[in-house]
């Protein structure tokens, strides 16, 4: 993967994370999180029931994780067992620890993924393994959408 | 500290011992004009610090009715009581702020790669910065600033209000503007 990793005390909190299995691809930024930078938007903080975060109206489920696939449902995806690749398709990954959802990931045309860390930069990763086992949890939903 | 005798004294600015310390006048000098020289610069530090002094311990004298020997009298103990009070600003402020930056640095290091808005200020460090009281709104709008962060739960709580209007929640360039234009109108920032 070309482009430089995170820096060593940033992949720390990532226990899979490390120089070769990531690369940065936008600086830091407080304007997005990982929900809209899946969601394909790079100007809102999304995060449902907040007051300090952006969603849209009609967009509801029974508890956050609902709450947050539904958002993905809404606007053409369905769900799917797994984030295998598929031909045609792009595919969201959402990721829960035993807090509740926690992070999302959105599948490039190569099959490699892209996430928003929080307010950190966004970065190109191999996997959903490479974020996987630390704060984030597991990535447990998969949808996947027709490209345009 | 027994309440001097007031006796207005308009004396003009005289050579004196620069043995004779006053916190008052300008070193070397003797005896100046008080009305004159209260009357041009009411906001003085010295002035001002001076009259603080005598409120805390209840001196009832004008202050442009004092003479020199009766702030020879006081002299000491405004010496200490100035020395006291800048040592405590300082110290006071120093502590707040290095409290401050060690907890804000820990929530940022633990924090700034979640989404969660929730999980984000459920943190230890951020909740014992809001305990902290009022006394860090100006910290935490300098680091909002700076480093930018989800500041605004602890901004509400600490001052009780919301400058951002719901329209733009989560455009946070404008929460945040929002917020450092507020800090602003209120004092708390440049």
């Amino acid at each position: 993967m070309t482009g430089l990793p995170l820096p060593t005390e940033s992949c720390q909190s990532f226990p899979n994370l490390n120089n070769k299995n990531h690369s940065i691809t936008s600086p830091a930024s407080d304007n997005y999180n990982c929900i809209a930078w899946a969601f394909e938007v790079n100007d809102k903080w999304m995060w449902p029931g907040d007051l300090d975060s952006y969603w849209p109206a009609g967009v509801a489920g029974r508890d956050e994780l609902e709450t947050i696939t539904q958002l993905y449902i809404d606007s053409g995806y369905e769900k799917r067992a797994s984030g295998e690749r598929e031909e045609g398709y792009k595919k969201v990954a959402i990721f829960v620890n035993r807090d509740g959802p926690t992070h999302a990931a959105l599948q490039l045309d190569s099959g490699h993924w892209t996430s928003k860390l929080g307010r950190e930069e966004d970065i190109q990763h191999g996997t959903l393994q490479a974020l996987e086992g630390g704060p984030y949890g597991q990535a447990v939903i998969f949808l996947r959408k027709p490209r345009a | 500290m027994n309440n001097a005798t007031i006796e207005k004294q308009t004396p003009d600015i005289v050579e004196a011992s620069p043995d004779i310390y006053n916190p008052i006048m300008p070193p070397g000098k003797g005896l100046i004009d008080w009305d004159a020289f209260i009357q041009q610069e009411p906001e003085n530090q010295l002035i001002r610090t001076v009259r603080a002094f005598l409120a805390e311990y209840q001196i009832e004298t004008p202050l442009s009715h004092l003479q020199v020997s009766q702030l020879r009298d006081i002299e000491q103990g405004l010496s200490t009581w100035v020395r006291r009070e800048e040592k405590l600003l300082s110290r006071d402020n120093t502590g707040i702020r290095k409290k401050f930056v060690a907890l804000a640095n820990r929530w940022h290091e633990e924090t700034d790669y979640l989404s969660s808005p929730l999980r984000i200020t459920d943190n230890d460090a951020y909740l014992k910065i809001i305990s902290m009281g009022e006394a860090v709104i100006p910290l935490i709008l300098e680091d909002l600033r700076e480093r930018g962060g989800n500041w605004y739960r602890a901004l509400r709580i600490l001052s009780d209000e919301d400058p951002v209007s719901p329209p733009v929640r989560g455009e946070v360039p404008k929460m945040k503007e929002a917020w450092l234009r507020w800090g602003r109108d209120k004092g708390y920032i440049k």
